[in-house]
């Protein structure tokens, strides 16, 4: 029982660094209709970019609240100058762009910060708490409470504010809400300046475990995407319930079966993703497009 | 007019492949594996320009069937002692067979979608791969012996010419298969799968053919590359390859047949050049070079001279393109349009 506990909270805590930066996913696509296949790499740039700061000696915490506001800017000019001009074309010329963004940034981080992984420190003690017979990790109960407390506020931004209330009337309707007198184009630009951000806090999450490469993210972003595909592309709190039933799956699955082991763990994700997609690709919590001609 | 120009396409592919031809007596052993290289991505690419290009399905699981062709060679000549010429085919039709496995389900799926779950099946090669080590080598991946040159012939001239000779094969095979009445059905199910289906394309079949043949080509691409390179691991087919060959085929212009031959020098090249300086360069070139060609040349590098052709006529008449009576372009019928491109046209 205690150890089945212990992989569940550790299952949820992976699962809510997936479910951060599906939760990035989601805003993109909400506000722009996106898949951002760039979305894991611009969180490695934000996660070098909080490296930077705490090494010239700024405290942990401000150095990630620093990169936030970076990556929040960083995610704007990438939408200003590199979606935007293709917005509209094509379906899928939009995405294509952020494939070579994928590329590019991979590229840079290895240019300016070198390809040597380095440690990040935790934000977390390393310290565990015994729990029902369980010793669960003072950072997997931060990873959890991170995530619901970012959950939290971008809900409260959504919901109860007015500019929540623009922003998703820019994403469903952009032209009603154009005449309405939103600010539709700047409204476009901070869905990716938010996602950005909420990307430089899972790229801190995921650090210390992983140590900060160009190729940190890459499982990471295929367990985002699953959770975001799970979850629904166009629903938040989908992305988080889906980033918390892939972390556990994985979590609580990989040691219980031989077979699989920890290198066939990546067939967790993909089978969820495979199931969903077949049988609803709406995800759980999404809504069902319909097609018009 | 059209039968002009595709009159002159042939003669300038002739003359290519006769230059080509020639070039591996006079260059090292190493220029004509570097070039020997560029055919076999150029074949991988062509294989996408039908699935992406042609279809309108984005994929970016190329480098999982090149590896998979890659390693059926590798086992056919170290288990069986197969001859390195039949396991071209032999890699080719397993490639299909895994081909036809993955788009069963994964073509009803659409646009992104499908991207999402190519990318993901991209991570599933390396870790299945270690799992089998008696039959693959497992993380040391397997040697194989080089084929052997043929009478004057050396190893890299012999493995060399072979390549171009299947090169030249799959790219009549394309260029066939583009102006037959399948190419304008890929064209309508790419851009409008709905209108596809009510005009009486069997949408299901038109992608699941793409499907195939793009995997048959990468898994024949898969087996000359282990003849070339005389060594397969599990992670030479991973994302950096499948995004590479992804890159490729939009740099050289999607949508085109004759791109996937300068996409494939690209993928070859810039990694060389970039090298010297620094390696991770290489992602930057790449990346940038994917985004101003989608920005900037929507017909990628092979449209380069329609795409400034257009642009100049529609500054001087102050007209759309669309409605000029001799557009510069060929019409949707003939594979220089993109996907960008023809759809700009429709709207």
């Amino acid at each position: 029982m205690g150890a089945l506990l212990q992989d569940v909270m550790s299952g949820l805590a992976a699962g809510s660094i997936y479910g951060a930066l599906a939760l990035a996913l989601v805003f993109v696509f909400r506000s722009t209709g996106v898949v951002n296949f760039a979305q894991g790499e611009m969180a490695m740039i934000s996660t070098y970019i909080s490296l930077s700061f705490y090494n010239l000696g700024v405290p942990l915490l401000a150095a990630v609240v620093l990169s936030m506001a970076c990556s929040f800017l960083i995610g704007i000019t990438v939408e200003r100058t590199l979606i935007r001009p293709v917005a509209g074309r094509t379906a899928h010329a939009a995405s294509i762009v952020t494939v070579g963004l994928f590329l590019a940034a991979n590229g840079i981080a290895g240019y300016v910060w070198g390809v040597e992984p380095r440690g990040f420190p935790s934000l977390f003690s390393r310290e565990s708490v015994g729990l029902g017979g369980a010793r669960i990790a003072v950072a997997d109960l931060g990873a959890l409470a991170v995530l619901v407390v970012l959950v939290f506020l971008l809900f409260l931004l959504f919901e109860k504010t007015r500019v929540g209330l623009m922003m998703r009337a820019a994403a469903s309707q952009p032209a009603s809400a154009r005449m309405a007198g939103a600010p539709v184009s700047n409204l476009l630009m901070s869905g990716w300046g938010i996602s950005a951000a909420v990307g430089a806090v899972a790229g801190a999450l995921i650090a210390p475990a992983v140590f900060v490469s160009p190729g940190m993210m890459g499982p990471v972003f295929i367990y985002a995407l699953a959770a975001a595909a799970l979850g629904g592309l166009s629903s938040p709190l989908g992305a988080v319930l889906g980033g918390w039933i892939i972390g556990v799956a994985e979590a609580v699955i990989a040691p219980r079966v031989d077979f699989i082991g920890s290198q066939l763990a990546i067939l967790i994700p993909l089978t969820i993703i495979f199931l969903v997609l077949l049988l609803r690709p709406a995800g759980l919590l999404g809504v069902q497009e319909v097609k018009r001609v | 007019m059209k039968a002009l120009r595709s009159h002159g396409a042939k003669l300038a592919a002739l003359v290519l492949v006769l230059v080509l031809a020639v070039v591996p007596f006079y260059e090292t052993p190493y220029n004509n594996n570097q070039i020997t290289l560029i055919f076999i991505f150029a074949m991988a690419i062509l294989g996408l320009n039908l699935l992406a290009g042609y279809t309108g399905q984005l994929s970016v699981a190329q480098s999982l069937l090149l590896g998979i062709g890659g390693y059926t060679a590798a086992i056919l000549v170290t288990e069986i002692e197969m001859p390195h010429l039949l396991t071209i085919p032999a890699a080719g039709f397993v490639a299909m067979f895994f081909g036809w496995l993955i788009a069963m389900p994964v073509l009803r799926l659409q646009g992104f979608y499908l991207m999402v779950v190519t990318l993901a099946l991209v991570f599933v090669l390396s870790p299945v791969v270690k799992e089998f080590p008696s039959v693959t080598g497992g993380p040391e991946g397997l040697l194989i012996d080089a084929p052997e040159g043929v009478g004057t012939l050396a190893t890299d001239q012999y493995v060399y010419l072979v390549a171009l000779a299947v090169g030249v094969l799959l790219f009549a095979l394309a260029a066939r298969l583009v102006n037959s009445a399948h190419g304008p059905a890929m064209k309508a199910v790419r851009d409008n799968e709905v209108v596809a289906e009510a005009i009486g394309i069997k949408t299901t079949r038109t992608k699941t053919g793409a499907f195939l043949f793009a995997s048959a080509f990468a898994g024949v691409a898969g087996s000359l590359y282990v003849q070339v390179i005389g060594y397969v691991s599990p992670d030479s087919f991973g994302i950096g390859l499948g995004l590479a060959l992804f890159a490729g085929a939009f740099i050289g212009g999607i949508g085109t047949i004759a791109g996937a031959l300068i996409g494939a020098t690209f993928v070859q090249v810039v990694p060389l050049l970039a090298g010297r300086t620094d390696a991770s360069l290489t992602g930057v070139i790449y990346g940038t070079a994917v985004i101003v060609s989608i920005m900037a040349f929507p017909e990628g590098l092979a449209g380069l001279g329609a795409t400034v052709n257009k642009r100049l006529r529609k500054r001087s008449t102050g007209t759309s393109p669309t409605v000029s009576p001799d557009p510069p372009t060929a019409p949707a019928a003939t594979p220089t349009t993109s996907i960008s491109s023809s759809r700009n046209e429709t709207r």
